[in-house]
């Protein structure tokens, strides 16, 4: 008698063969079927149904020939890190990560949308409202989640990847609304854990990424702008939905301290938290610090338009405006290789699409484009471990061109990186494997922003009106 | 689901207070093996001799004095005295790069591990001088390869004779560094190949021997792998120098293959005139045709892309026995498909043979760029015939064929996450190190490189196989040593370091 699982996979090889016929059809693949299988499989096969508290959570790695849990610790995709992966070092990975499941999270709330199937929305808010107020720290009201921590569907306890127990964000959280939402006092206690034990000093704004998780202990130390933009980004929620003051003085601690850091001994300005989490804080709290918010977020742009200029390869392309300074250029960032804290070249066409969304500035959408000129014909070179976020960012990076161009040449090429990844990532199997060297499912490498892509894609080839979220929250 | 009462979110948060309880660290012994390997040829083995101190790396090496070889020591079994590097009948004394080329991936690899340079250095010093130093100057060819060496002694190419002969020994993946380190040289290869190993430039026919002393490229033995090796070096030639000759030589060579495709089994000729097709032969050409399209302009990159899908077709649709017989098909009739000789062996390695494993890291190249589960299944297939088999007692098992079956288990364990891939990779090179490292002591000790200015490092080169006891590259140590390295890096989850994918053997 066949397990649900082979039930699955063999309806699922089914759905293969029957397209296959059609493989040089420009139709094929079905995107949201693809994206629909793989969350079906994931609501049948992939939550938490295992240990005494059964909580629903979705696992952040699983065996694709079972559909079950990890008995082992598989082979790490190229460039992921021991300590990031969601499972205690050296045994079973058995860990639910909500911040590696954030797009996943946001394509169910889609999924919805598109095919009326309510229970893609409810698997969603369920795995929200169960984190919230069952995994919260006792003494920092942090949460077992981001780049090294997960919560352990089979011991039902908080573990860490690395040796500490360290929180960290693993990406910006955007899912706030719906978590003061569905859980409003854990997410409050969640923000205010984040300005009392991740922040060491609160007349500087001092921090370090890494905070412990069990108890306090927030030291002063690497301040990476991007986590304090996060944790803005956190704050300026826990105002919208509480009006504490609290958050508003946390975001100007946070804010101040690098409108000084901005500033370097010889004068000169760098780019520091970037202007997307302000932003849209802005548009949250009261004046002046909204203003203030904005007039940071409005010099970063300069500072970080020169700089992504200065990384293309062919800057002669966006010449009518001024190219970097000579001190400014970069190297280009790889096509298809990612690893720990180093993203591709279309990461930064999500970061340009984030911005010209909120701002409309042509030179973003300039830069987007012309990265998407980059991707037209490549293909991940040999030998390279590439991660489904590789290609969902170069989906995303193509689709986005053709939304500001209008020229096919995009979206066809969107569609080709569209087939390409379901082959590569899908292959016979509901769930997409975590990169090409790996035959398993793990989050970590951008499963669910390659499923955002390619609904996306759907969403194009099929003139749909429903808002697909944007892929940009990968940086 | 409900959000919690208070009281029970209270409650909640109490329930747990602790961290989760540890695991010890895997234990991994062999990357010491390795770095004394390495040690001990950067020490010992690099040409040191003759008027000119080249630097190059020994091919051969007395593994007692760690001293060039005096004499010829007994070749291993299945590797010809031609092929070996020395004179007829003199003293191995040469030094062959491509012999030694998953050593040369592998210092870079170590580089990266240990963040020394000296490993790195004397990789890029070999490549350089050796290009700046060796061609023939009429042909620009290599004394390298099948049947080429340079005499670290006389500080010449080991044969002096009129029919030297140029031909590849393996796939040369070190083009891009080459041409960092010596971009003229290099581009200057790339030519000669054209010009003096393609004996007609229209039909793109040649024989995979050359002249390397003087011009003298015949029509003849047209191996499809071969011409693999060269479309890769031209494309990374047209990478560098956007020449259009590489194109253009690129272009007649796979038109050559495309037209000799059997129209009905697609199958290719093992060379001009057989009715039989070789396997690994054409796999290992569609390996380099789908490399070579990385480098090259459209529409020239989808033909090649799509002479490789093509074989990946064909490969993937015959009838391999490796369930109840171990191996892949080996050689089939071209026109009909039908299986015209043995099986690939497990672990009988020789001249012009492939064995199960090796034939297997060939499917690893092509799945882990094309994810067909095609190669999957073989992999693991192939994965699963060495789970219980070990070699015959009275077998002169080469170091690489080991690495092989390492590598190979250490793909089906990354593929699958299957642990008992893992387990026997580790069983494989327990009893690898002990077999060709047999003096040395147990290594369960340290992990990083050898202290400086240590004594010389007993037994710190691996024997070249298990019937002889002197070190010669021809037979794979580097290739194990690749794969003690990649096996280290998945028992501790190493993903810092890029270890080369060892899949060059074919």
């Amino acid at each position: 008698m066949k397990s649900r699982g082979q039930t699955n996979v063999a309806c699922f090889l089914l759905l293969v063969l029957a397209v296959a016929g059609h493989a040089a059809d420009a139709s094929w693949p079905d995107c949201l079927a693809v994206v629909r299988r793989y969350a079906d499989t994931m609501i049948e096969h992939g939550r938490d149904t295992y240990g005494s508290q059964q909580s629903g959570l979705l696992l952040s790695a699983l065996d694709r020939m079972t559909l079950a849990p990890l008995t082992v610790r598989p082979a790490p995709p190229g460039g992921i890190r021991r300590g990031d992966r969601p499972g205690r070092p050296w045994t079973a990975m058995n860990g639910a990560n909500p911040h590696l499941e954030e797009n996943l999270l946001r394509v169910f709330c889609t999924l919805s949308e598109i095919t009326g199937d309510a229970r893609y929305r409810q698997t969603a808010d369920e795995e929200l409202t169960w984190f919230f107020s069952h995994t919260l720290s006792a003494t920092t009201s942090l949460l077992p989640w981001g780049e090294h921590l997960s919560w352990d569907v089979i011991l039902d306890q908080p573990i860490s990847g690395g040796d500490e127990a360290m929180h960290e964000f693993a990406r910006p959280w955007v899912l706030w609304d719906r978590c003061f939402a569905l859980a409003p006092e854990p997410s409050k206690r969640f923000a205010l854990g984040l300005w009392e034990h991740q922040i060491a000093n609160h007349q500087t704004g001092g921090f370090d990424r890494h905070a412990p998780y069990f108890e306090h202990g927030p030291v002063d130390g690497k301040d990476f702008p991007r986590h304090g933009a996060f944790y803005i980004g956190t704050w300026c929620y826990a105002y919208k939905h509480t009006q504490e003051d609290i958050f508003l003085k946390a975001i100007e601690t946070i804010l101040a301290r690098f409108e000084r850091k901005r500033v370097q001994k010889d004068g000169a300005l760098v780019a520091t938290l970037g202007p997307l989490d302000l932003e849209m804080a802005a548009t949250m709290v009261p004046d002046p610090l909204a203003s203030r918010l904005r007039a940071f977020a409005a010099q970063e742009d300069a500072l970080i338009i020169a700089e992504l200029k200065s990384q293309l390869p062919d800057r002669a392309a966006l010449s009518e405006t001024a190219t970097a300074p000579r001190s400014l250029s970069t190297p280009t960032p790889p096509k298809w290789q990612n690893g720990y804290s180093s993203g591709t070249l279309a990461s930064s066409a999500m970061f340009c699409l984030a911005r010209h969304e909120q701002t409309g500035q042509p030179a973003y959408r300039d830069l987007l484009v012309a990265i998407a000129d980059e991707y037209l014909n490549s293909q991940p070179e040999e030998d390279v471990d590439a991660w489904p976020l590789s290609f969902a960012q170069a989906i995303s990076t193509e689709v986005a061109a053709h939304r500001f161009t209008q020229k096919d040449v995009y979206l066809d090429q969107a569609r080709k990186f569209a087939r390409l990844a379901v082959a590569l990532f899908w292959q016979d199997n509901p769930l997409p494997r975590a990169s090409f060297k790996t035959g398993h499912y793990e989050t970590i490498t951008g499963a669910d922003s390659l499923a955002l892509a390619l609904l996306e894609v759907h969403a194009v080839t099929h003139s749909l009106t429903n808002r697909i979220p944007s892929n940009t929250i990968d940086r | 689901m409900k959000t919690l009462s208070p009281v029970l979110f209270v409650f909640a948060l109490a329930a747990f207070g602790a961290e989760a309880p540890k695991v010890p660290v895997p234990n991994s012994p062999y990357l010491g093996v390795v770095y004394r390997f390495a040690d001990a040829l950067l020490e010992h083995g690099r040409d040191t001799y003759g008027p000119q101190k080249s630097g190059l790396l020994l091919s051969a090496l007395d593994r007692a004095m760690l001293a060039p070889l005096t004499n010829r020591p007994p070749a291993p079994a299945g590797i010809r005295e031609g092929d070996r590097v020395g004179a007829k009948s003199g003293p191995l004394v040469g030094a062959n790069p491509q012999h030694d080329e998953n050593l040369l991936r592998l210092l870079y690899t170590l580089s990266e591990l240990s963040g020394q340079r000296k490993y790195r250095d004397a990789a890029e010093a070999e490549l350089k001088w050796f290009l700046q130093n060796t061609a023939s100057p009429a042909t620009h060819l290599l004394p390298w390869g099948e049947h080429l060496s340079w005499n670290v002694l006389a500080d010449e190419p080991i044969s002096k004779e009129d029919r030297a002969m140029h031909e590849f020994f393996r796939p040369w993946m070190l083009w891009k560094k080459c041409f960092e380190m010596a971009p003229e040289a290099s581009r200057q290869f790339a030519l000669a190949l054209w010009q003096h190993q393609i004996a007609d430039q229209i039909t793109g026919a040649f024989n995979r021997h050359a002249g390397f002393w003087k011009h003298a490229a015949a029509d003849g033995m047209d191996f499809p792998r071969h011409a693999g090796f060269y479309i890769r070096t031209w494309a990374v030639a047209y990478a560098q120098t956007r020449e259009g000759t590489f194109l253009k030589a690129i272009e007649v060579l796979l038109g050559r293959f495309e037209s000799k495709r059997h129209p009905d089994t697609g199958l290719i000729e093992s060379y001009s005139g057989q009715t039989s097709a070789w396997l690994a032969s054409t796999l290992s050409l569609a390996i380099d045709c789908d490399g070579a399209a990385h480098d090259v302009t459209e529409p020239l990159a989808s033909r090649l892309r799509a002479f490789a899908a093509r074989e990946d077709s064909v490969f993937c649709g015959l009838p391999h026995d490796l369930k109840s017989r171990g191996g892949f098909v080996t050689q089939l009739e071209k026109s009909t498909a039908k299986p015209a000789g043995a099986v690939t062996p497990r672990w009988d390695a020789r001249y012009g043979g492939y064995t199960t494993a090796q034939t297997a890291l060939m499917c690893v190249a092509r799945y882990e760029n094309n994810g067909q589960t095609g190669y999957r299944e073989l992999i693991t297939a192939a994965a699963d015939s060495y789970l219980e088999s070990l070699p015959p007692e009275e077998a002169d098992v080469w170091p690489m064929t080991f690495g092989h079956a390492i590598s190979l288990q250490l793909a089906a364990w990354r593929a699958t996450a299957r642990p008992i891939y893992l387990n026997r990779a580790r069983q494989l090179a327990d009893r690898a190190v002990a077999a060709y490292w047999p003096e040395a002591a147990p290594p369960a000790s340290g992990v990083g490189p050898a202290p400086q200015n240590s004594a010389k490092p007993p037994a710190a080169l691996p024997r070249a196989s298990l019937k002889t006891d002197h070190y010669e590259t021809i037979t794979g140590a580097d290739t194990l040593a690749l794969a003690l390295v990649e096996l280290h890096l998945h028992i501790l989850h190493i993903t810092a370091v890029h270890c080369p994918a060892n899949t060059i053997d074919r």
